[in-house]
Parts: C-alpha cells; sequence; structure tokens
C-alpha cells in the first residue's frame, strides 16, 4: 500500500535549543488549477487503497487521515488551498486572524481567533477549545502528540500527569488570544498550527479515540456516515465560513476503502469512482491503459517524499559500517523505481528537492543512484566488515509494491553473502510493529511524506532521542542530533547548506538506504473538471478543490 | 487381523449378496448366478483384499492416466533445479529488474521502466515471462510446484498419523479419551477451514512456531494438518466404535491382548483400507488449503512462491498478461483433478461393494 503513514510522533526528547525563530513555511512558485465555478453539489467519489487508522484527528496521523480531516478539522493556521504543488506549502491563517506574533527570543507565538467562529453543530469556537484539543491529542494520544509534548512549554508534565493542563498555553475566550509559550525556540511550531490534529474540537469531546464518529469539526465538511476501515463519507457543512478558505464543491464526498488498489485504478479508468487516492501506486499493470485512455485526467505531480531502507545500528550486522555501505552500493535505486511504476526519481538523500536541504544525486558517495549498482566495492565492503554468512530479517509491508521492495532488498542482501529472510507485516500494522521498543528490528523499509515543508521534519527521523518511535534503527549520533537541534532553530532557507552537510554526512555513515522521491498520481474519472482539481503536497487530494463538469 | 471367511459346508449355488460366511472380498454384480467355488472340491486361488484391489485399479484406464498425469507434474517439479540452472540461468527468487532479454531477435527490458514486467518469451529465459521483480516466472512455477507438493505431502502425513492416532484413542478408550478428542475434533470440524487456516497462518507467519521460523514452508503444512485431522479422525473414530464390538476383537481380548496392541494389530489394519482411500482426498485437500492460503498471503511467505502466491501475484496483470495467474492456476486444477481420479479408483477398488465382475 502505498499510504505513507506518517506517525510523526517525533518522540521525545525535550530539545535544547537557542535562538531565533521563524516560520519555516516556504512560498514558492506553482500552478492555480482553475475552476469553471459552473458545477456545484452532487456526490464525488475517492477510491482509496488504505483507511486513515481512525475518524480521530487526536489518533491518526497518516497521509490518509491527514486527507480527510484537512477539510474536517480547520486549525489556526493552514496550508495554501487551491494551488498545486510546492506553491501550496505556504503556511496562510485560517481560525486565526492573521499569522502568530512572535516574542520571548522565538519562545513565545501569539495567535487571535477570528470573530465568529462554529463547529459544524452551531457551537461558538472558544480559544480555549485549543487548549482542549491539544490536551486531547497528549492523552489519547496522536500519534505525533510528541509535537506538542516535547516543545510547549508544560507539555512533557501533562503528559505524564504531573499537571492537569498544559501551562505553556494560555487563552482569553472574550479576546481570543492564545498564547504558546516553547521550551525553546521551534521554527516548525508554525507548521505544527497547522496540522489538523490541532484544531480546536468543544470541551464536551471525549478523551478517547473516536474511531467510528470522529469529533464535531470546524471544516468545509462534516462527517457523514462512517464504516470504520471501509467508507468515510463527508457531507457539506453549511456553518463553515472562515474568509479566504475555499468552501467546497461537492456536496458529498465518499472515500471508498478497498485494499485492491488495481480495481481502484480500474474503477476510477472506467468512471465508477471519481478519483484515485494519490497515496496510493497505480499499478503498472494499468498504467499503460491509463496513459493511453485517459489522456486530459492523469498527471503525475512531484510531492516531498523519500523512500529508505533503515540499518538497525544496535546488533549485527548493521552495526558494522562497512555491511551498511556494501548494501547502499549494492543497490540498484532504478530497479526500485521501476518496482513503484516508475514515479520515483532516484536519489540516496533523505531531503527531497522540494526542501531546502536538498542535495543532488550526484553527491550519492557509494554508486550512482541513476546508474548500475558497484557490486565490485559492495564486495570488498563486504569482505571487509566480516559479516559474511550473518543472519538477516528484513522488515517490509505486505501490499504492492512494498512487498516487491522487500522481495528485491532481500534479493541483495543475499547476493552480498547474508542469510536473510523476509518479515511480512500487514499494512494497518507495519510502522507501529517495528516501532515497538521490544522489537528492535535489524533493517527494513520505511516511507516519509512531507508533514510541513522543513528539512527537520525529514532530518528528525534518524534523531537519536530515546524512546523515539521513527528512528526504527536506533541511529544514535551525537554530531547529528546536535547538529539537528541547533539547526530547526533557523529558517531552513538561511541554514539550507548545513541541513544539506548533515544529510550527506548521515548517507556517508550510511545511516539510511534512501533511494528516491516519488510523484504521486493525480487521476480523476471523466466526470470531474481535472484542472480545477487540486493534488496538494500536504493534503495529497484537496477536496475542496473536486468539482463535478 | 482381517475376519477369514467361515468354511464353507458343502457344494451350494450362491447368488450375489449372500457370499458365504460374510465378507471374502470377491464381489459378484447382484441377481448373478456363479458356481459355489467350494462346491466338488474346487477351491479358488486364495486371493487378498489388496491384490484383488489392484487388478481393479489395473483395469480402471482412466485411473492409471491421471496416475501417469500426476507423476509426469511431480517429476517436472523435482526437476526444477535442473531447470533453473542449466536452462533458466536464474534462480527462483533472483531479481533481475533491471535486466534485458532477447525476444524475437530483440533484447527488451525484462521489467519496463514504467515497471511492466515482459511477457511469455516461449525461449529458454523467461519461457512464461517475468514478474515485476524480473524473476523468470517458469522457474518460479516449477519451484512453486514443488513448495505445494511438499506442503500437501507434509499436510497429509500429519492428517493420517494424527487423525487416525485420535480416531483409534476416541474410539477404542471411549471414556475421558473420547471426551478430551471428540470435542476437541468437534470445536475444529466447526470453523470454516479456510478461515481457520488464515488465522492461524497470519499469526503463526509473524512468530513462528518455537524454533520454527514465520516463512519455513512447516508452518502452512502443520496449520493444513491441524485444520483437516478431525476429517480423517472423526470416521475413524465411528469405524473403531463399531470394530470395537466385533467378535474377533473379543477374541483378542479373551486371549490377553492388550488394548494397544488390540488397537494395532486387530483394528488398525481394518481401516487400512478407509486410510488408503483418505490418503489420495487429503492430499489434494491440503494442496488446495495451501493455494487457498498462499493467495490471501497466510501459507506461503515471500519470497518463497507456490502455486497459489502465483496465482495471486499474477492477478495485478490479469487483464494484461492473464498466463501469469492461468498458468500455476492450470498446473494446481490438473494437480488436484489427477489426484482426485485416483483417489476415486482407489477408492472403487477398495471397495467390497463395488460393482466390478471379477474372474477368479
Amino acid at each position: 500500500m502505498k499510504r505513507l503513514i506518517m506517525p510523526l510522533a517525533v518522540t521525545g526528547a525535550v530539545v535544547v535549543a537557542l535562538g531565533a525563530c521563524s516560520s519555516s513555511s516556504s512560498s514558492s512558485s506553482g500552478s492555480s488549477p482553475a475552476s469553471t465555478g459552473a458545477a456545484s453539489g452532487g456526490t464525488i467519489t475517492i477510491a482509496a487503497g488504505t483507511a486513515p487508522l481512525s475518524a480521530d484527528q487526536g489518533l491518526d496521523f497518516t497521509t490518509q487521515g491527514q486527507e480527510l480531516y484537512s477539510v474536517i478539522n480547520t486549525p489556526l493556521l493552514t496550508f495554501k488551498r487551491g494551488v498545486q504543488g510546492v506553491a501550496g506549502t505556504q503556511i496562510v491563517p485560517a481560525l486565526a486572524q492573521s499569522l502568530p506574533t512572535m516574542s520571548n527570543g522565538g519562545k513565545t507565538y501569539t495567535f487571535t481567533l477570528r470573530p465568529n467562529l462554529h463547529y459544524s453543530d452551531g457551537t461558538a469556537i472558544k480559544a480555549s477549545d485549543v487548549t482542549y484539543a491539544l490536551e486531547r491529542d497528549i492523552k489519547i494520544p496522536w500519534q505525533a502528540a510528541s509535537f506538542v509534548s516535547a516543545y510547549v512549554a508544560g507539555g512533557t508534565a501533562y503528559a505524564d500527569g504531573k499537571a492537569t493542563t498544559i501551562s505553556g498555553i494560555t487563552t482569553n475566550d472574550a479576546t481570543g488570544t492564545i498564547t504558546v509559550n516553547l521550551v525553546a525556540p521551534f521554527a516548525p511550531i508554525v507548521d505544527i498550527f497547522a496540522l489538523p490534529g490541532t484544531a480546536p474540537v468543544p470541551p464536551n469531546t471525549p478523551m478517547k479515540n473516536l474511531a467510528g464518529t470522529g469529533t464535531i469539526g470546524d471544516g468545509p465538511y462534516k462527517w457523514g456516515a462512517i464504516t470504520a476501515g471501509q467508507s468515510y463519507t463527508l457531507v457539506k457543512n453549511s456553518k463553515f465560513d472562515v474568509p479566504g478558505l475555499p468552501r467546497g464543491h461537492a456536496d458529498t464526498i465518499v472515500y471508498k476503502v478497498n485494499s485492491n488498489v488495481l480495481a481502484d485504478a480500474e474503477q476510477v479508468l472506467n468512471n465508477q469512482a471519481d478519483v484515485f487516492d494519490p497515496g496510493d501506486t497505480l499499478p503498472a499493470s494499468v498504467l499503460p491503459q491509463v496513459k493511453a485512455q485517459a489522456t486530459g485526467r492523469y498527471q503525475a505531480i512531484p510531492t516531498n517524499s523519500t523512500f529508505y531502507f533503515w540499518f538497525g545500528l544496535t546488533q549485527k550486522p548493521f552495526n558494522n559500517l562497512n555491511a551498511r555501505q556494501a548494501v547502499i552500493a549494492a543497490l540498484d535505486d532504478r530497479a526500485l523505481s521501476r518496482l513503484d511504476s516508475g514515479f520515483l526519481s532516484e536519489d540516496c538523500h533523505l531531503i527531497p528537492p522540494g526542501i531546502d536541504g536538498h542535495s543532488s544525486p550526484s553527491s550519492c558517495p557509494y554508486h550512482d543512484p541513476n546508474g548500475a549498482p558497484n557490486m565490485t566495492v559492495a564486495k570488498q565492503l563486504m569482505q571487509k566488515s566480516g559479516m559474511i554468512g550473518q543472519p538477516v530479517t528484513v522488515y517490509g509491508e505486505d501490499r504492492a509494491p512494498r512487498r516487491q521492495y522487500l522481495d528485491y532488498f532481500t534479493s541483495v542482501l543475499n547476493s552480498l553473502g547474508f542469510k536473510a529472510t523476509e518479515k511480512v507485516i500487514n499494512s494497518g500494522v507495519y510502522f507501529t510493529t517495528i516501532g515497538a521498543p521490544s522489537l528492535k528490528p535489524q533493517v527494513g523499509w520505511g516511507d516519509w511524506v512531507q508533514d510541513f515543508p522543513n528539512p527537520w521534519d525529514f532530518m528528525q527521523l534518524f534523531a537519536g532521542n530515546a524512546g523515539s518511535s521513527l528512528n526504527y534503527g536506533y541511529v544514535n549520533d551525537a554530531h547529528y542530533n546536535s547538529t539537528l537541534n541547533t539547526l530547526y532553530q533557523s529558517d531552513p532557507k538561511t541554514v539550507a547548506n548545513q541541513w544539506s552537510a548533515l544529510d550527506q554526512y548521515a548517507v556517508t555513515n550510511a545511516y539510511y538506504a534512501a533511494y528516491g522521491h516519488e510523484e504521486f498520481p493525480k487521476f480523476y474519472s471523466d466526470k470531474l473538471n481535472f484542472n480545477a482539481g487540486v493534488l496538494s503536497v500536504e493534503y495529497q487530494t484537496d477536496m475542496t478543490s473536486l468539482e463535478l463538469k | 487381523m482381517i475376519p477369514e471367511p467361515d468354511s464353507g459346508p458343502g457344494p451350494i449355488e450362491v447368488v450375489a449378496g449372500a457370499s458365504p460366511g460374510g465378507t471374502s472380498g470377491i464381489v459378484i454384480t447382484p441377481g448373478e448366478r456363479v458356481a459355489d467355488p467350494w462346491a466338488e472340491g474346487h477351491h479358488p486361488p486364495a486371493i487378498g483384499p489388496w491384490k484383488l484391489a489392484a487388478r481393479r485399479l489395473r483395469r480402471n484406464y482412466l485411473a492409471q492416466a491421471f496416475l501417469v498425469l500426476f507423476l509426469l507434474l511431480v517429476v517436472v517439479c523435482l526437476l526444477a533445479p535442473l531447470y533453473a540452472s542449466d536452462i533458466a540461468h536464474i534462480g527462483p527468487n533472483a531479481n533481475n529488474i533491471t535486466g534485458t532479454v532477447n525476444v524475437g531477435g530483440k533484447m527488451v527490458d525484462v521489467v519496463s521502466p514504467d515497471g511492466v514486467p515482459v511477457g511469455p518469451t516461449f525461449g529458454s529465459h523467461y519461457f512464461f515471462g517475468a514478474d515485476s521483480n524480473g524473476r523468470d516466472l517458469a522457474v518460479r512455477l516449477l519451484y512453486g510446484g514443488r513448495t505445494s507438493l511438499l506442503i500437501g505431502a507434509v499436510a497429509t502425513v500429519i492428517i493420517i498419523v494424527f487423525g487416525t492416532l485420535a480416531g483409534l484413542l476416541s474410539g477404542y478408550f471411549r471414556g475421558v479419551a473420547d471426551m478430551l478428542l471428540r470435542p476437541l475434533m468437534e470445536l475444529i470440524w466447526s470453523f470454516p477451514v479456510v478461515i481457520l487456516g488464515v488465522a492461524l497462518g497470519t499469526a503463526l507467519a509473524l512468530g513462528g512456531i518455537g524454533p520454527v521460523k514465520g516463512n519455513s514452508l512447516f508452518i502452512p503444512a502443520v496449520i493444513i494438518g491441524v485444520v483437516y485431522i478431525p476429517y480423517l479422525g472423526k470416521p475413524i473414530r465411528g469405524e473403531v466404535l463399531r470394530l470395537r464390538e466385533q467378535d474377533f476383537v473379543d477374541a483378542a481380548r479373551v486371549q490377553g491382548m492388550g488394548p494397544w496392541r488390540i488397537m494395532l494389530s486387530e483394528i488398525l489394519p481394518n481401516l487400512s483400507s478407509m486410510i488408503t482411500v483418505f490418503v489420495p482426498m487429503m492430499l489434494a485437500y491440503s494442496i488446495l488449503l495451501e493455494a487457498y492460503l498462499s493467495f490471501l498471503g497466510a501459507g506461503v511467505q515471500a519470497p518463497n512462491a507456490s502455486w497459489g502466491t502465483l496465482i495471486s501475484d499474477g492477478l495485478n496483470y490479469i487483464q494484461t498478461t492473464p498466463t501469469f495467474s492461468l498458468i500455476p492456476g492450470a498446473m494446481l486444477v490438473l494437480t488436484v483433478l489427477s489426484i482426485n481420479v485416483v483417489g476415486d479408483g482407489v477408492r472403487d477398488a477398495l471397495d467390497p461393494r463395488a460393482q466390478v465382475r471379477v474372474r477368479t
């Protein structure tokens, strides 16, 4: 499944840092698809290969979830709507009247709510609801809860049960002011307040995962019927009225889940469904047909994502640098791209091209990502490592093309002399399984789609914070950690070279074997206005842009 | 010990359905009048039930044809390593995504840049085409056949051994043994086979069984074996319950034989024809269930191939290259069909009530 599950849950460790910070959002050029403005109403069906973990934005942080919550739960800020590509990474005010004011050396942010905002049930939105939503995120917990608990003052104490509220957040319901105090300057906090998981919820919302109903939202759509894991219906919210944000065209949007991605693609091709969920890979077998029969309603859109294999650094054989380097030298990124139906642009770096700090693939140290693998060097490194014959269990997902990545990677390990076997895990529980502290897996597959346009979002995957559920290989490099903690305080544009150097440092030390950045398919039925539809790098399909012809 | 017929008292004429002294193993068409073989000192040559069954089987040409087909499939699958090393020159799990292959004098990508694998070349390399990882499907088909047959065979052994044991213990001892074994068999029996197999397969593929890793072929074999044990155990139990009341068993008890000896030397031989009939049936069921489980991802684990995994993998290309699924499907059908026809032949040959004229 191609669903890029991105449980951001960074973990932990409270980062101590100094310096000013500013919004990390980048504004860059992008196309603005044109709505005809002609068609409103009707029902649009999205054919998706994977369901979100929950209908509750307070728990789920998968790409599937973000896609849905982006029109259900409107936070204080949001990523720019109606524009395709990297231009959609610009942060704009949503419930907040304007972008926050920063003070106290980058440690305090102040937001002011717009007046007369309402939830979909008509209840007025109050400033204190934001605090309640963040507390709920920590308690449930939200998969990205550590974004709040680790960086907002008092977050850790609340998470540990030592405080009854998050002391770093103060609100005034009368004036609509929300003041957020951080433990240290943290530039990505602005991006975090643009994530649907931080959107306010009514104070009577239960402090538990509402997987089957979702919460009362404040977005252009509200939840209709939900059959968890199978279908999620969104209906237009007549009470939504936030200046500058689109209200959506379709009356009803049905997000239908069928793990047979080939069937999903065929449904869209045959106009039985309207949108092929871009988080899924268009199967190679149907791609020629799509390209031939669906010209004018299919396009591959670059996104900020990285696909990689991670190494378990705390145990044999990948505690050995030469063994890791040998694997990277033997990887054929072109082969992996073919497994992804040609949607990958080959690269060994973690930071993708659309993000500040991206390095050119030409600087990849062990082999040219666009060329053949260097088996001679790989075998020499293997000899040097002394790890020939070592048993290795490789972890991967069960859905195409991820299982095929696993088959390929295992065959590469075996060709180098490891005794590699596969451990195929169901896609729905893959990341939680490999992230379990009790497992400590040897090596496996991973991917990452940006949460927000900041290199920190990618590089934090290998931060050596104790208990990180994303650092599957338990990388813990003092230089890496300290550089990361310094760089995130600054606007990434001003320190792009240093981010690039950090990425190169990790590649050279073979902490991960990144192999490419993916394009997502924008593929609609004949019934939709293709040019009006937006494939957002933040939210995948921007459902407010979908309109029937 | 098979009960011997009583000796005939003198010349009589017998009519089918009334053979003297019980089961002689010779079956006569109903209504047919034959000379009494014991009349006037004429004693036919002794003929055992197995010899008789073999004779009957030899006359069943359909069963023989399918037996040859089955053996042919087995031999072809056993020769997989030879095919891989000397003809295809690639192993079953070797990826060759960026390689090329000669098709009609032109070198083409084994897997195209947009991920479409080459179809059947009908040459030495990629005879049936490649999968998305550039693996030779013909090689994987043969290796997959070995896997399917091996799992089927091991599962059948498990079913026969443990099903017979459970039926014997439950039926002969009754009491506590029956109270324990019967509900256990009923419990397994009550689950839909595929659902139980998928549940066990999914769970055990992760953790394995003790020292046996989750991706071992032994796991699906054990699962299939366990799931089908009641299918043999229950009929065996019923037959043992009947046999243990027979005179020859009482006679054995009177002679001082212990229960284990009675079970092994008196009852078990009387179950042999029943077990023999079950062997091909269970083999066919096991191969089919392995295919179901592997198709659903709960049987043979990647990167190993079986016919079930190959059918599943081929579904992605069902519209463009249907042979990817159809060929392993055809192999599966032929194998199971041949086992079933041979099994029917064995059953007919061993059935004492079969309507087959036998010349002595």
